[in-house]
């Protein structure tokens, strides 16, 4: 599955638009990263275990998107958008939309 | 006794949470499903081009917001889930209802409007805390995109 | 022909939300959570049972050591007179360590009750000098909390419940939901430690009252009352700060044969 942000595949002909399609996911860390959080939330720094929770989600959200898209019979997303939200503390939600298209070299 | 009886008032909140909550978003995809049927014909893209037969109409903006709020289970759930780490399971059903919901209705609006698609779609997402510091208590979607009219020849 | 949709897609509907029962999930997680919280709160007993008597008994002192027993009115200065010579016979045979000390108060209440605090001060209200008429029955009601004090009970329960109550704040910290179903769980299984404390307070106060009188006819006169007043509160024992009043009882009478 070929993911793109803009609105073509380089080298790629567009055959056929399928429609829109989204991946999401609503994640979160066990309480010890979150309290290790708040600790380093006083020095400073990056906050690896929430970066590894928003690239975990990310990811997923993409692979669902892909599951979508491969439902229709598409081989690429164009256009693709992320959309991220904090829904509860220490949780966030990741959303991910694009059109799914057939593509040919 | 006052240690019972708190857990008297949670055990019944999470019931009814629980049986109108499961009531409610049955009831809420029925409809949606539904209506999505309704509106096929409106197509959503995100592209930001207008496809090259729809590129003498008319564009205008539209959009369509929904708040939807969670039940007690679910909140409860989440909470239990914030402590061990993982996939919110209790929230994902949320958001996809109220994505779907908003999108719906700014088809509902393009439909008004006499268009035949939109294009562009983006999203917004936004919380809107019921009791403040107690978690999620609700949240907004936002869809908004360009519709593109048909022009009816003079 | 366009290469564009003529109508949106109708897209499978379990790829964003998951098809497990929310009620699995839920007692998944609650089974998993109250496992984690039971082996925390039980660490935490232990390790605030063990450590606690550690800390010298005169620092405890030291902290209410300015409480003064204020003037008993006139009424109630026979009681306390009483009350005092009953606590006299009872601290001799008490065979405490040689640096704790203990202090006697009246409470003008008329709820019967009794109980010891930091740095051995053990407070009796009007209410239980009035309802229990026999020396003996006093005695016993006296002893069971010099026992408490003897065991270092009072700073026992008092560290339990802080450190308890510290660690849950970080872990849950401003998790509204789940403090609610957390919280009380447990506090619930540290009353389960004060239930123990009650017992062996009682075997304690035993001993005592067997060393300070003859006939031990009416020791248990406060607690054939109290399980009178109140009956036995059977299945909700595990709410209770104090074991349930009939099981207390027999236990008593057997070690008072």
């Amino acid at each position: 599955m070929l993911i793109s942000n803009i609105e073509i595949i380089p080298n790629k002909k567009i055959v056929q638009h399928l429609g829109l399609v989204q991946g999401s996911t609503v994640r979160a860390k066990h309480a010890g990263k979150d309290i290790m959080a708040g600790f380093k939330n006083i020095f400073g720094g990056e906050l690896s275990s929430y970066t590894e929770l928003l690239q975990e989600s990310r990811e997923e959200a993409i692979s669902r998107m892909s599951q979508q898209a491969a439902a229709l019979g598409a081989n690429a997303v164009i256009n693709v958008r992320f959309s991220t939200s904090a829904i509860a503390a220490g949780a966030s939600e990741i959303l991910a939309y694009g059109t799914a298209v057939v593509i040919e070299d | 006794m006052d240690v019972l009886f708190q857990l008297g008032v949670f055990i019944t909140l999470l019931f009814l949470g629980y049986v109108f909550g499961r009531r409610a978003e049955a009831r809420h995809y029925k409809t949606i499903r539904m209506r999505e049927r309704a509106f096929r014909k409106i197509v959503v893209l995100n592209e930001r081009f207008p496809p090259p037969h729809l590129c003498q109409h008319q564009s205008t903006m539209v959009c369509g917001n929904v708040v939807v709020s969670v039940d007690y289970f679910k909140v409860v759930v989440a909470g239990l889930r914030s402590l061990v780490g993982g996939r919110m399971t209790s929230y994902e059903s949320l958001l996809d209802r109220g994505r779907r919901e908003a999108i719906l209705r700014m088809q509902n609006e393009a439909k008004n409007l006499g268009a035949e698609a939109v294009i562009n779609l983006k999203f917004e997402t936004s919380q809107i805390s019921g009791q403040a510091g107690q978690g999620l208590g609700s949240i907004e979607v936002l869809a908004y995109g360009t519709a593109l009219i048909p022009v009816i020849p003079e | 022909m366009s290469n564009y949709p003529s109508e949106n897609p109708q897209l499978p509907e379990d790829i964003n939300i998951s098809t497990s029962h929310p009620l699995k999930d839920f007692l998944v997680l609650l089974v998993g959570v109250g496992c984690i919280v039971g082996l925390l709160v039980l660490s935490i007993s232990l390790l605030a049972t063990y450590l606690s008597p550690l800390v010298p008994f005169s620092w405890e002192h030291q902290v209410l050591e300015s409480w003064q027993q204020p003037a008993v009115d006139e009424p109630y200065q026979q009681e306390f007179e009483r009350l005092l010579r009953v606590f006299k016979l009872v601290e001799k045979q008490s065979e405490l360590e040689t640096d704790m000390t203990l202090h006697i108060h009246h409470m003008d209440s008329e709820i019967p009750n009794a109980f010891a605090t930091l740095g051995g001060h053990i407070f009796v209200t009007q209410g239980l000098l009035s309802q229990v008429q026999s020396d003996t029955g006093l005695a016993m009601v006296i002893a069971h909390e010099i026992a408490h004090v003897k065991h270092r009970h009072p700073i026992q329960a008092l560290s339990r419940g802080v450190l308890i109550q510290l660690v849950m704040a970080v872990i849950l910290g401003d998790n509204g939901m789940a403090n609610s179903l957390i919280s009380p769980s447990g506090t619930m299984l540290a009353l389960k430690f004060n239930r123990d404390m009650e017992y062996q307070a009682d075997e304690t106060a035993v001993a005592i009252i067997k060393r300070s009188f003859e006939t031990l006819d009416g020791a248990d006169e406060f607690f054939r009352i109290a399980l009178e007043e109140h009956g036995s509160s059977g299945w909700s024992d595990v709410f209770q700060t104090h074991p349930d009043m009939a099981a207390r009882l027999v236990r008593i009478r057997q070690a008072l044969k």
